[in-house]
């Protein structure tokens, strides 16, 4: 009997959990945009010097790594789509192809799985190795409110950072293609560069734009609440951070189709 | 709030970590101006007891009150009120390991009032001299020793001027002679600033020295409360154990002893 109830059994289990988890970080997010939004008039008020840090760590740091990933990226779709859109003789429509397929996908995803690494591993390692030494305790017995302290101000950065690295991502991967594909084009540069900007509306940037404010929600909330929920020790941290990484990199992904789904149709 | 009125009034508290019970309905209350130890073996329930009156957990049965205050259903903003009252000092200290100590100890003031950044830095400055830890605001956490850890914690606690204090075991991991300095620390706050303080420890020697009332938990159960003297003259067999430090007798229950070994895995 066991060896049928015991994987529905596991599998129950394993729903719940997974609804639990789910439950707890929606709960996080009301909380952390509740403390954001009025936390001044219960005595705990949002501290713009630790929303400001939180962007250098999130935003500013990451500037380096960003503009190599995203122009090594646009180089890329340069080589890809002259060598796909050459065999049709269509080679004219590679600014198009790179303009609308980097706006609209790639500088959104390549940053948020980046800061996804980055950001949201950190998040998850310096509140799990809190909440271990007892230190999130410590906050609350302080009457501050550990989520208002730690996760409202790396929410609203994440917020502001994503969205501002992902258009920053979209124009240097554009450069990292002109500056592979114009010769072949036999165009300058700037040429190619100017017909971009005439191609490019502004429906193609919102659309990564709004994609990369749900994935900075995402990102922060799976960081924080593995964070929260970390259990056992050193070894605990080192597991929280793994699943961070994973799940946002992940929920990432499948987020990301099921919009470039709704906004394509 | 009347000044004699307890401080912390716990009815028929229970805990319970999933299927097992840890606290059996006890009934506890500290009055103001006293130090009360509170104190048990491993497993007593010591540390349960100590996290449900800090608000950490809340009561599944029963009632807490901090200040008076039910800490189960009190708002926000009551709850604010009773933290900003009390100071916990945790067994591992608890010190953000991101700040120095300066701003590790000047944490609750930057938080809580709306002084100046000069004021807050003398303030935090006095409480670490109180604590015989003067010129090492600018350390990290990391490169403190046990004690000072613990001395720092204490300064953080102690920064708000709090009515009561909480220290869960001041001496573990310590050496003799920096624990007798820590309990000579507690009795010095006490006659200075007039706090009541609670503390949890499983050392017999730092208790007695420090206590005015004792209460002995044993697996989830108040032995008793009374003075120093009533604790060491009590004929309660466990808490001779206590003192003694005699092994318990264990009783063996033959048919829960069988089925733990033969049960089969839950998962």
């Amino acid at each position: 009997m066991t060896a049928l109830t015991g994987p529905l059994e596991n599998l129950g289990r394993a729903t719940l959990a997974s609804l639990a988890g789910i439950g707890y970080a929606g709960m996080l997010l009301l909380e952390s945009l509740y403390f954001a939004a009025v936390g001044w008039r219960v005595g705990q008020p949002l501290r713009l010097r630790a929303v400001f840090e939180q962007m250098r760590q999130i935003g500013v740091d990451a500037l380096p790594i960003v503009t190599l990933l995203a122009l090594t990226v646009g180089i890329m779709l340069g080589i890809q789509f002259i060598a796909a859109l050459g065999e049709f003789g269509a080679q004219s429509q590679v600014v198009v192809a790179v303009a609308k397929s980097v706006t609209r996908e790639f500088g959104a995803l390549i940053t948020a799985i980046l800061v996804a690494g980055r950001s949201g591993s950190a998040l998850a390692a310096r509140i799990g190795s809190m909440s271990v030494s007892q230190e999130v305790d410590a906050l609350a017995t302080m009457g501050i409110e550990p989520v208002r302290y730690l996760a409202a101000p790396a929410l609203l950065a994440m917020l502001i950072m994503l969205p501002v690295l992902t258009i920053f991502a979209d124009s240097v991967a554009i450069c990292g293609a002109a500056l592979y594909s114009s010769p072949s084009l036999n165009v300058t540069p700037t040429a190619y560069l100017m017909q971009t900007l005439a191609l490019l509306t502004p429906g193609d940037i919102w659309q990564g734009v709004s994609k990369s404010a749900v994935f900075a929600v995402l990102i922060t909330v799976i960081g924080v609440s593995t964070g929260f929920s970390v259990s056992g020790g050193a070894e605990g941290v080192g597991r929280a951070t793994t699943r961070s990484v994973v799940l946002s990199i992940c929920y990432i992904i499948i987020v990301d189709m099921i919009f470039s789904y709704f906004l394509n149709r | 709030m009347d000044a004699t009125a307890p401080l912390i009034e716990v009815e028929k508290l229970e805990a319970w970590y999933g299927k097992r019970r840890i606290l059996n309905g006890i009934d506890f209350c500290v009055n103001p101006g006293e130090i009360r130890v509170i104190m048990g073996g491993s497993g007593s329930g010591k540390s349960t007891l100590l996290r449900h009156l800090l608000g950490l957990h809340k009561p599944r049965s029963g009632r807490v009150r901090l200040l008076g205050v039910d800490v189960a259903k009190a708002s926000e903003r009551e709850m604010l009120a009773v933290c900003r009252q009390i100071g916990v000092s945790f067994q591992s200290g608890a010190l953000l390991t991101s700040m120095n100590v300066g701003d590790n100890v000047a944490l609750p003031l930057r938080e809580h009032t709306s002084l100046d950044e000069n004021t807050i830095r003398i303030m935090s400055r006095l409480k670490l001299e109180v604590v015989n830890l003067g010129g090492f605001q600018d350390l990290m956490p990391s490169q403190l020793s046990g004690g000072m850890i613990k001395r720092a914690a204490l300064a953080r606690a102690i920064v708000m001027d709090p009515k009561l204090l909480f220290f869960d075991e001041p001496s573990a991991g310590l050496d003799p002679v920096v624990s007798a300095e820590l309990d000579e620390l507690i009795l010095r706050l006490r006659a200075a600033l007039r706090m009541t303080i609670v503390v949890v420890t499983h050392e017999l020697e730092s208790a007695f020295k420090i206590a005015d009332t004792i209460t002995v938990l044993d697996q989830g159960d108040i032995l008793m409360t009374g003075t120093v003297d009533a604790v060491r003259r009590a004929d309660n067999e466990r808490i001779q154990d206590l003192l003694n430090r005699r092994p318990r007798e264990i009783q063996v229950d033959a048919d829960a002893y069988l089925k733990r070994l033969t049960e089969e895995q839950v998962a």
